[in-house]
């Protein structure tokens, strides 16, 4: 099933951890070096700035080439021109990955991503009207993401089967009837929870070595549907908007209690999760879904006026974020805030970049009478105005 | 890490037994680096409370008045120099590694508040009068001090968006295609002018070793400002489209050699693209005056793009092969 030579994919794994080993000074860089010699890798993995450009490319090529086809054939039988090229694109890609050895080289990602579009949009326009658009569109997206993450180990197609199939589940329960809509939060729920069980279960076996990023991929699209099936907000506005419940005022939905603590409790289990097993996927996801419950909370019951709440939130995170930076000097618990590898001169370019872009002058120049080089606006970040 | 290759490597006679020890003790001890995690958390902190302070002297703007928050901006300005010329380890031609954690932020912190003041000034007092040009000279002036005294390249960027404002032109990544009028010929000239005296300025720095890691960020504003600036041109000047074009193609020649000579992906990706993008422009032009008879021309077309986007990928791959080493130089 896997398209990539097993033994290949070894050894690049080999190679990152020889690497990490040899960065934390527990091997010698000699001995790295005679290591990664000794396990070939012979996969085409070009430089992040080739990949990008090579992506962009790839995107012309395929966008030229569906129209050239569809002026060619004037635009009849769109489905069969579709799978034509939905076919074409994955004759292209096996090509690049089996014979060119393409390993995450911008092209792969991009056919992957056109195969998808392509044969699904197809099989959209074979069927008739009648069928349930939803339905059939997340079906297909998930049978072909699926298959791609098991022959190419992709992480970014697992996180799209993932998330199809949790979709697939979603909208052929939402069809069966009003009571299935009111058990559908604890459906998504409970399935969320066996797909992480299933990629926890999965990367225990011996096999799953080479589908490390594809599961994990897995368990963070999980989590956060485990999340999100219980939100307040998202089961509220989902009953309202989607399937037409009548709330009237001071109405609510039903079991509201259940999802208000759900909203509250999940991000901090997670956090306290992630403290304790000391997985940083945990406690960056309960950071994070702590805004959205904060955001969830204020939509309802906005105690503060924003720009107050906004100040009181940025003091208390600077306060906390600044204590514990101080307090983690050392190492304690198990955390530090030594950088686990310095900063290349790459990212501190890039860096300076974002800062250019982030405080920088963001007014366009106006030609003003009387300035020489008609420079109109101020480099007044905040305060910028037009004249 | 991943103790069971490890094992395969000490297996394979790669490393010693000890060695294998010393992975597995690392492994269990090791501390987890929450470094970027509660660094990211600051910024979130900081962009927050000034956010919401932003909002509430907006509001209140009335109650409080303008010589109220002027002072304070300015004290806090203040401060942060304060702060940053006592810690300062003092100038370099090299590079000089900051004396602690905090030091960058506050200094980045000082020059916006430093901008926001000056910028303030002049909208509310104008100090400057009518003189608009001096209310960015004197802050840009201001940032390249600091920029070279203190060694941040965060600074320059903002010194160098400044120099381009004050010659007229946005060149913020994002807002240069956006907000610029490239219709206008003299904002194409004094572009064309101002990148082209930034990649000497980054060429200067290296060659003679004056901050040498500033290099970088001079080019890199300096070729996107003269192959944006050059594209625009050949959009623009049609009746001398196809000069222009070679004015383009030899920049794209001169980086290409350098590129390859220098072996950066960064430059090689970024001028291809700009080529492809005038050269498509050119040919589609001439393929569309030539061939006036329905499609054929259109068909020709959009076959060129695809033949010259597999060429373009094809010579990327090739010397993604040459060259060897990774970095954004």
């Amino acid at each position: 099933m896997l398209a990539y030579n097993k033994t290949t994919l070894r050894n690049l794994a080999i190679h990152e951890q020889a690497e990490e080993a040899a960065h934390h000074k527990i091997i010698s860089t000699e001995n790295a070096k005679a290591i990664k010699l000794a396990y070939p890798v012979d996969l085409y993995i070009p430089n992040l700035f080739v990949r990008i450009g090579l992506a962009i490319l790839t995107i012309f090529i395929v966008i030229a080439a569906v129209g050239l086809l569809a002026m060619l054939t004037g635009f009849e039988d769109a489905g069969f021109m579709l799978t034509f090229c939905g076919l074409i694109c994955y004759g292209f890609l096996e090509l690049m990955v089996m014979g060119k050895r393409h390993y995450n080289s911008g092209v792969d990602l991009i056919l992957m991503i056109s195969v998808i579009l392509l044969l699904t949009t197809a099989v959209m326009d074979f069927l008739p009207y009648t069928v349930n658009d939803e339905v059939v569109a997340s079906f297909c997206v998930f049978i072909i993401s699926l298959y791609f993450a098991l022959r190419f180990a992709d992480g970014l197609m697992a996180v799209t089967a993932s998330s199809a199939l949790l979709l697939f589940l979603f909208y052929s329960i939402a069809t069966l009837g009003s009571q299935a809509r009111l058990m559908l939060p604890f459906i998504m729920i409970g399935s969320s929870g066996i797909l992480y069980y299933a990629a926890k279960k999965i990367a225990a076996r011996k096999g799953a070595f080479y589908y490390d990023f594809a599961l994990k991929g897995m368990v963070i699209v999980a989590l956060i549907a485990l999340y999100v099936a219980g939100n307040y907000f998202i089961v509220r506005e989902v009953s309202v908007e989607m399937f037409r419940f009548d709330l009237g005022k001071g109405q609510n939905i039903s079991m509201a209690w259940f999802f208000w603590f759900w909203t509250m409790a999940v991000p901090i289990a997670y956090i306290i999760v992630g403290l304790k097993t000391k997985d940083l996927v945990f406690t960056r996801l309960g950071i994070l879904l702590c805004v959205f419950s904060v955001l969830t909370f204020r939509y309802y019951h906005a105690i503060l006026p924003a720009e107050t709440a906004m100040v009181l939130a940025g003091t208390l995170i600077i306060i906390i974020t600044y204590s514990l930076v101080k307090y983690l000097q050392q190492p304690r618990y198990g955390f530090t805030f030594e950088e686990s590898s310095k900063k290349s001169a790459g990212s501190l370019n890039l860096e300076g970049l974002i800062i250019g872009e982030a405080f920088g002058n963001k007014n366009p120049s106006q030609q003003q009478e009387g300035t020489t080089f008609g420079g109109g606006s101020f480099g007044g970040a905040g305060a910028g105005n037009n004249y | 890490m991943n103790i069971p290759l490890f094992e395969q490597l000490h297996r394979d006679g790669f490393i010693e037994s000890k060695t294998l020890a010393k992975v597995k003790a690392y492994d269990k001890k090791a501390p987890v680096s929450v470094h970027w995690d509660l660094l990211t958390l600051l910024y979130a902190g900081i962009f927050l409370l000034t956010t919401g302070l932003g909002i509430i002297i907006y509001k209140n703007i009335d109650s409080i008045g303008h010589i109220a928050v002027t002072i304070s901006i300015a004290i806090g300005c203040a401060a942060c120099f304060f702060y940053c010329i006592r810690h300062a380890k003092g100038f370099s031609f090299n590079k000089v590694e900051s004396p602690n954690v905090w030091f960058d932020y506050i200094l980045l912190l000082g020059c916006s508040l430093m901008l926001i003041l000056i910028g303030y000034l002049q909208f509310q007092f104008q100090v400057f009068g009518n003189r608009w040009g001096m209310a960015i000279f004197v802050p840009m002036v201001i940032l390249f001090i600091a920029a070279y005294y203190f060694d941040h390249i965060g600074v320059l960027s903002m010194a160098i968006t400044n120099l381009a404002t004050w010659v007229g032109i946005a060149v913020t990544p994002l807002h240069l295609l956006k907000d610029n009028d490239f219709r206008s010929s003299t904002i194409i000239y004094s572009a064309i002018g101002l990148g082209i005296c930034l990649i000497i300025a980054g060429v200067y720095s290296s060659r003679q070793k004056i901050k040498e890691h500033f290099s970088f960020t001079y080019k890199n504003f300096g070729t996107h400002l003269l192959f944006i600036a050059s594209l625009s041109a050949v959009f623009r000047f049609s009746e001398l489209y196809l000069l222009w074009f070679l004015f383009l193609a030899g920049i794209c020649f001169y980086y290409f050699t350098v590129a390859v000579k220098e072996k950066s992906f960064y430059f090689l990706v970024i001028t291809a693209i700009y080529f492809y993008i005038a050269l498509g422009y050119v040919v589609i032009r001439l393929l569309l005056k030539s061939g006036a008879e329905g499609d054929g021309s259109l068909y020709l077309s959009l076959i060129y793009l695809i033949l010259s986007a597999v060429g373009l990928v094809a010579l990327l791959m090739r010397y993604n092969k040459s060259f060897n080493h990774v970095s954004i130089q």
